[in-house]
């Protein structure tokens, strides 16, 4: 907790350097960025629909860290589940949406957990290094959507580059009239105490938290490393996925090629400000979505944001590394072993 | 196409080259990616602002290099975790020259860069029937690389630094206890691998284009790790292991001409897939005992 609150400190004092030495304000532009996440309902709903990519891809990389896996292709993941329910959405029209939602959700889950499992079988069978072919999984997973968004699913009455939306049957049921609040916000919400459970009391979950203690333990216990460690990649990349289907069905219902590009990152750096605590990955991801959100309203308008976020969002994951003596001093949580 | 994928390989190559001697000081670089591109864009800003090439390839190494002085400072003294740090320096990176780029864009500075370095064919040399266009018709930084190699090479094993480095990588106690201070081993190599990183990047705005773009660099940092273990950590075989990344990128480019009707994204992450591949295929190879592992003084 000292070290999440040091290191959000840090970035602010960090970022407003930054912002000072472009000639800005940093005081006017943090408190417009503040009024612009939550000075009306409407924006605070997109604060919260922002968090819920970054939700789930933290709580992915979380459970996949628990095992000692690093999975750094969150990013890729995210994409792969946009792809799964753009199909999902343009294939199974005829589906009444009470059967056509549930079954996009499955198979954003089973592809990006298929696609994250090509990591977790070459590290489990073959000891690769997952964090160079995860690294290389993101690239791959760019060029797919690439390709699916200038070829085959390209709208050809639309002069940008974007597919052709999904059946409206598909569309995630709005919260709150008004905002753009959607029901895949709640699915990240519900993920996060699943996740939370399942790792503190189930037997597999127990398994996996084994493995990221030290293997070798883990094996002198009866738990089969390999098959743990390709379990763990499978549903790290599914619980990513699930937040790749929520932006297409929930927040654009199409894609355009750059639509969740680096979210991935932001979900990693909210799991490691919350030090992949599931329950501290509801807060840190909507303070990142906060820090989108506002951002947008921040200064000179969406021209610098992005850049500016990253930067941001870059600096607060260095800055959790500069307290290890706070983080010392609350006992051993996390022993990934066996990095090679 | 080979003389292309000289051209590409050699980015690839200084990189590599740095992080072979900072993997082999016991010090990962996920961050090798931010290295690069932060010196990608110190090298297209600092050629506009300076007017020289020169002084713009100088600046590219700086930013290098500082950025690897952040990654030693946070791993080697306060021993934090390696791989956390490395994803926040690409981030940050990604981040500072996306946010500095659009700010100099909005005060009027100009899109293209200063110019590039122009090709020089080595005489003789350049004469070889085929070969001989492809390997000496190169800019200058292409050719500092090829020296480099046998530099890299003859420090790391033929000199005592070189002893030091690959013992503070194996066991950094012993080390210590042989009167070598693991940490300034560690931090010489950080730097180096920075400056060579940043060189690289430069490589994308001084040579190959004059112009920077938002993440130019693509992911090549990546392939860079990739190629570190592919070739065993010995600099010697990593221009083979470079050239065999880069004719598979250009091959791509090629077959884009000649095979139109394919679509161009399958040939384009033909790298990234070939890197999963020969990772997989080239497992036996043993990493320097102590890489990943911080290492805290006694006392």
């Amino acid at each position: 907790m000292y070290t999440a609150i040091l290191a959000v400190l840090l970035g602010f004092v960090i970022a407003a350097i930054f912002l000072e030495a472009s000639g800005l304000n940093a005081f006017d532009a943090y408190s417009a960025m503040f009024l612009g996440a939550f000075s009306t309902p409407y924006r605070t709903a997109e604060t919260l629909i922002r968090a819920s990519p970054f939700m789930l891809g933290a709580l992915g990389f979380a459970l996949a860290f628990k095992a000692g896996y690093w999975n750094i292709g969150v990013d890729g993941q995210l994409v792969i589940g946009t792809i799964a329910a753009l199909w999902g959405g343009i294939t199974f029209t005829y589906l009444p949406s009470i059967l056509l939602i549930p079954l996009i959700y499955l198979l954003g889950f089973l592809g990006a957990g298929a696609w994250s499992l090509i990591s977790g079988f070459l590290k489990a069978k073959f000891h690769v290094n997952e964090i160079l072919t995860t690294l290389m999984m993101n690239y791959v997973a760019y060029w797919v959507v690439h390709y699916l968004v200038y070829f085959p699913w390209k709208d050809p009455e639309v002069f940008l580059h974007q597919t052709i939306p999904i059946a409206s049957s598909a569309n995630l049921p709005i919260l709150a009239a008004g905002t753009r609040l959607h029901a895949g916000v709640l699915v990240g919400l519900g993920s996060a105490f699943i996740i939370y459970i399942f790792l503190k009391r189930t037997r597999l979950g127990y398994s996996i938290r084994a493995v990221g203690f030290g293997p070798d333990g883990a094996r002198y216990g009866g738990v089969n490393v390999s098959r743990t460690v390709m379990i763990a990649s499978f549903l790290s990349g599914a619980i990513v996925g699930v937040g790749g289907v929520g932006e297409v069905l929930g927040a654009y219902h199409l894609i355009i090629e750059n639509l969740t590009y680096n979210f991935g990152f932001i979900g990693i750096a909210a799991a490691m400000l919350a030090l992949n605590n599931p329950l501290g990955i509801i807060l840190s991801s909507t303070f990142f979505g906060f820090l989108i959100t506002g951002s947008l309203y921040m200064t000179r308008g969406a021209a610098l944001t992005i850049g500016a976020v990253q930067l941001f969002v870059g600096i607060m994951i260095l800055a959790t590394l500069v307290s290890p003596l706070i983080a010392k001093i609350r006992k051993k949580k996390t022993g990934p072993v066996d990095r090679q | 196409m080979l003389g292309t994928a000289v051209m590409l390989g050699t980015p690839l190559l200084l990189a590599a080259l740095g992080e072979t001697l900072a993997e082999r000081s016991g010090v990962f670089n996920v961050g090798v990616e931010g290295y690069m591109l932060m010196g990608a864009f110190g090298a297209y800003a600092g050629a506009l602002v300076t007017g020289n090439l020169w002084s713009g390839c100088l600046i590219g190494i700086v930013s290098g290099s500082g950025l690897a002085l952040l990654h030693s400072a946070l791993c080697v003294t306060l021993g934090s975790d390696q791989i956390v740090s490395g994803i926040g320096i690409n981030v940050f990176s990604w981040g500072a020259t996306s946010f500095i780029f659009r700010m100099m864009q909005t005060l009027g500075m100009p899109m293209m860069g200063l110019g590039t370095f122009k090709l020089v064919a080595i005489p003789i040399f350049s004469d070889i029937p085929w070969l001989g266009p492809a390997f000496f018709e190169q800019s200058i930084l292409t050719y500092l690389g090829y020296a480099l190699i046998f530099i890299f090479g003859a420090v790391l094993y033929r000199t005592r630094f070189g002893l030091k480095v690959r013992a503070a990588g194996e066991d950094p106690l012993v080390t210590e206890s042989r009167g070598v201070n693991p940490i300034r081993i560690r931090y010489v190599s950080v730097l180096t691998c920075g400056a060579m990183a940043g060189l690289a990047g430069s490589f994308f705005t001084l040579v190959w284009l004059s112009a920077f773009s938002e993440g130019m660099t693509a992911g090549r940092g990546f392939i860079v790790l990739g190629i570190v273990i592919v070739s065993g950590w010995n600099p010697y075989f990593i221009f083979g292991a470079c050239l065999i990344f880069a004719f598979v990128e250009a091959l791509g480019l090629k077959l884009q001409i000649f095979y139109p009707e394919i679509p161009y994204p399958f040939m384009l992450m033909l790298p990234y897939v070939i890197t999963i591949i020969v990772l997989a295929l080239r497992r036996k190879v043993v990493p320097p005992k102590s890489l990943g592992a911080p290492y805290k003084r006694a006392g």
